[in-house]
């Protein structure tokens, strides 16, 4: 019996999509079998980030309305041998065509087929909200180190012990920038952690590459050197139970030949 | 046969018991047989109030009612008070709630507004967007970045003791306002109105002078 884990913020553009679609590609890539269910609905973006976009037939919207059956609805990920899926949203609906009973029963049906559910909630903390924790049995946080996001991810753990689900909600701190949060310029993880008082699940760096991959249809988790994608992979890991230390803060140092060509240019 | 309204007089003047074991209709009977007694024999036309005790009932509105327009009905009689030895179970529990000081530790977060009735000795977290109501006093032992509201909604002997240097705003009974640190003092304040009506700030050693009655009601709750 699988799992299913909503993953939200309140505030929009923190990366809730990102963190779904590579948290899911990495736990495939553990060789548990996962199911992405976009929740956004209207604005589906979930699978343009997995590069499925032109796959897609049926929506969650139609098994809802009895259009089509949830298998029928399931776009298989083929980079991965029948690991991973995802049932995407509708485009030409708004968030009214479901409610949470309904999300809860579709989410029950998937459970025994799939390790891992991993719901995609839209920003906000309206009907969005309240259908996409209506399945969860847990919930994953995720803010970046900015004091909007922080406060407005306070609000959601605040609505959540409101709506208690199994397990406590556990926090991902997503795009932090190193060398800002080491000069001071943003809360650091233990600030944020200790202020919003829940467990810290893992954290992501910020990297040009995770945009540049997600253009091209290929979740960044998919190149294991990159720093962003190791963050994913640790939180997949801890999501299975293994202890695993969380990344250094350091930046990387500057190698001698980008150090010459600094000098250089002070020169000039 | 015992009867089931009891004359009594005392000093304060007159006393009359509805005994417990009678039925109401009785007494409602002898308590006319009785009045009508003493409505002839009075050959004063001094006013008399009674004191009424119903023991251990409790009459329900309608009797209430009952008992004053029989009462009204001569001209001299006149009800002081009248009163039970016993209460509703709901406004005994009302009661303790109010005059209980709770003790709190919880994270009030951002939207949440946490309502108590009584007094609160606090000792979680409130982050910014938080509120704590009280509709008692609030006394803070714990971090607050988020707003602190005493005595909500009109009770204005209320008073905030917190530290108040990450407090945005404060309410005391019906006064509400942002906090003003050059109106604060340094380390814990006791937010209270003052006889102007106004919300005033006095450090902690000044909170007995302030609000004597806070520490006068130990052992009783009424």
């Amino acid at each position: 019996m699988g799992k299913a884990i909503v993953i939200t913020s309140g505030k929009g553009g923190v990366g809730k999509t990102t963190t779904t679609a590579n948290l899911g590609t990495a736990l495939a890539l553990m060789g548990k079998k996962v199911c992405l269910v976009d929740l956004d609905i209207g604005l589906r973006n979930l699978d343009v980030i997995l590069g499925l976009d032109n796959r897609i037939l049926y929506d969650i919207v139609d098994v809802i309305a009895g259009r089509a059956q949830l298998r029928q609805a399931l776009v298989k990920d083929k980079r991965f041998d029948d690991l991973l899926f995802l049932l995407p949203a509708a485009q030409n609906a708004d968030k009214n065509s479901l409610n949470p009973d309904q999300v809860r029963e579709l989410v029950e049906e998937l459970k025994p087929d799939f390790d891992y559910i991993l719901l995609d909630c839209p920003a906000g903390i309206e009907q969005g909200f309240m259908n996409a924790i209506a399945g969860a049995d847990a919930a994953i946080i995720v803010s970046t180190p900015e004091i909007s996001a922080i406060r407005d991810a306070d609000r959601v753990v605040g609505l959540l012990e409101q709506y208690p689900l199994a397990e406590a909600p556990k926090l991902v701190i997503n795009r932090i920038r190193r060398r800002m949060m080491q000069d001071g310029e943003t809360m650091d993880i233990d600030e944020i952690t200790h202020h919003l008082s829940i467990d810290l699940l893992g954290i992501v760096f910020d990297d040009d590459a995770v945009i540049r991959t997600s253009n091209n249809g290929e979740p960044i988790v998919l190149d294991p050197k990159n720093a962003a994608s190791q963050g994913y992979r640790n939180i997949a890991r801890r999501l299975e139970g293994e202890t695993v230390p969380l990344m250094n803060l350091d930046a990387p140092k500057p190698g001698v030949w980008s150090r010459l060509a600094g000098l250089f240019h002070h020169k000039k | 046969m015992q009867q089931s309204v009891v004359l009594k007089a005392s000093n304060d003047g007159y006393e009359l018991i509805f005994r417990q074991a009678a039925s109401f209709d009785e007494i409602m009977v002898d308590l006319k047989t009785l009045l009508d007694r003493l409505n002839a024999d009075n050959t004063t036309d001094k006013q008399i109030s009674f004191d009424m005790s119903t023991e251990g009932r409790l009459l329900t509105a309608a009797q209430n009612q009952q008992v004053t327009q029989l009462v009204q009905r001569y001209p001299l009689f006149s009800i002081h008070k009248l009163t039970a030895d016993v209460i509703l179970t709901a406004d005994a529990l009302a009661m303790v709630e109010r005059n209980t000081v709770h003790l709190v530790n919880q994270i009030i977060r951002n939207g949440q507004v946490v309502e108590i009735t009584g007094d609160v000795l606090f000792f979680g977290k409130i982050h910014e967007g938080g509120v704590l109501r009280a509709t008692g006093s609030i006394f803070v032992m714990g971090e607050v970045a988020g707003a602190l509201e005493a005595g909500y909604p009109d009770h204005n002997q209320a008073v905030i003791v917190s530290p108040l240097t990450t407090v945005p705003r404060v309410r005391v009974g019906e006064l509400l306002e942002l906090v003003d640190l050059d109106k604060t003092v340094s380390g814990v304040n006791v937010v209270y109105i003052n006889d102007i009506q106004s919300l005033d700030y006095q450090p902690l050693n000044q909170l007995k002078r302030v609000r004597p009655k806070l520490f006068t009601r130990n052992g009783g709750l009424l």
